[in-house]
């Protein structure tokens, strides 16, 4: 029915069930929540991978690491969070700061009772939930050969910080080049 | 065109173009990537099939919400008519895909047998990409809809057994899952004896 042409797509809630069972079955099954934790970014991890392979196969190879960066956070967040990440800054040493006003997967959740009446429990919660994102761009970068770091950072819901530290950039691409460009820059123009 | 089709086929177009969506490859990835780690933690075929089906359960649970809330399928007089929303209505606006529906009758069912059906998925999504190795080559890959459909009929008042009878994954032409009714629950009204 639908042509190769054009992309297959299916409703966003039927991800968000997925997750939300995912993460309750994930921490019904182990008993700290640091392994689940780290299962669901496995996860992530694996997805994320993937799906840059396959939508970065007709490209042309990224320039450095930078470059990659700024495809995470314009055409792969597009497509796994619906928007593009709202700003990117970098201390020019291979870290990164990409901050999403509002994530969709934090957005939706509706906190437990008890996180409820306390902020700094829905906050922990929320953080259970971004594992998933981190795993998403961790993955991503590692399909383009950049080994990185990625952790969380719940402020404000629904908004979130993700702190990429890169471990080892891709090779070929230089640290000069990623100094190139003006500390504090937003990432994703429109 | 759209005036000529079936009507629920129009419901669930319309509750489709509707909806928020997503890039299919990401559920399909994130779904295999579910199903892997649900093996490597059981290390056990028929056990990961059995927790796909629950997990479905808990999804139907909440899903059937928002499926009443945002599709506008109005109530079904008959268990035939459910099978005919579920494919036409629910598949299409969750997963994109229309489904196709098939009642079956049991040669020689006697008059007060309960009602069935099976759903039949030529175009599913969640295969897309998946080869089943062979030492996992029973695994029920897609029960996670099993549990789907039970999960979400059973919040309606319909104790239903679903049982993936096809799977593309085991060399069948389609998916296909049965669903038969069991029970019809009815829901029990107390008066405020206050």
């Amino acid at each position: 029915m639908a042509s190769p042409a054009v992309q297959r797509e299916v409703a966003a809630t039927t991800l968000d069930f997925l997750l939300i069972e995912l993460v309750a079955q994930l921490a019904a099954a182990h008993s700290t929540a640091s392994t689940s934790q780290l299962k669901l970014e496995a996860i992530g991890f694996s997805v994320g991978q993937k799906l840059a392979e396959r939508q970065t196969t007709a490209r042309t190879p990224f320039a450095d690491t930078l470059d990659a960066i700024k495809y995470v956070c314009k055409e792969f967040w597009m497509d796994t969070f619906l928007k593009q990440v709202d700003n990117l800054r970098t201390n020019h040493r291979g870290v990164f700061v990409l901050t999403d006003n509002r994530v969709r997967w934090l957005a939706t959740l509706s906190p437990s009772a008890r996180a409820a009446r306390d902020g700094a429990h829905a906050r922990s919660e929320a953080l259970v939930f971004a594992h998933f994102p981190c795993g998403l761009i961790r993955g991503a970068l590692a399909a383009f050969g950049i080994e990185a770091s990625v952790s969380a950072e719940v402020s404000a819901l629904p908004a979130c910080q993700f702190t990429v530290k890169v471990v080892q950039p891709a090779a070929g691409a230089s640290t000069v080049a990623a100094a190139g460009v003006a500390h504090g820059r937003a990432g994703a123009p429109p | 065109m759209a005036a000529q089709r079936p009507p629920y086929q129009r419901l669930g177009d319309v509750a489709f173009s509707k909806v928020e969506k997503v890039n299919a490859e990401l559920f399909t990835l994130t779904y295999g990537a579910v199903v892997v780690q649900l093996l490597k933690d059981s290390e056990d075929v028929e056990q990961t099939s059995i927790q796909l089906e629950k997990m479905g359960y808990n999804i139907g649970v909440r899903i059937i919400d928002e499926f009443l809330a945002k599709a506008n399928a109005g109530t079904c007089t008959d268990f035939k008519e459910t099978g005919e929303v579920i494919a036409k209505v629910a598949f299409r606006m969750f997963l994109g895909v229309t489904v196709d529906c098939r009642h079956v009758v049991e040669p020689n069912a006697p008059a007060d047998a309960m009602p069935a059906f099976h759903l039949i998925i030529v175009d599913n999504p969640l295969v897309d990409f998946v080869e089943l190795p062979e030492h996992c080559s029973t695994l029920a890959y897609c029960n996670l809809l099993c549990g789907v459909v039970r999960g979400a009929l059973e919040m309606v008042g319909m104790r239903v057994e679903t049982k993936l009878l096809k799977d593309t994954l085991w060399g069948d032409e389609h998916t296909e899952i049965s669903v038969s009714l069991k029970e019809l629950v009815h829901e029990q009204y107390r008066d405020d004896d206050e």
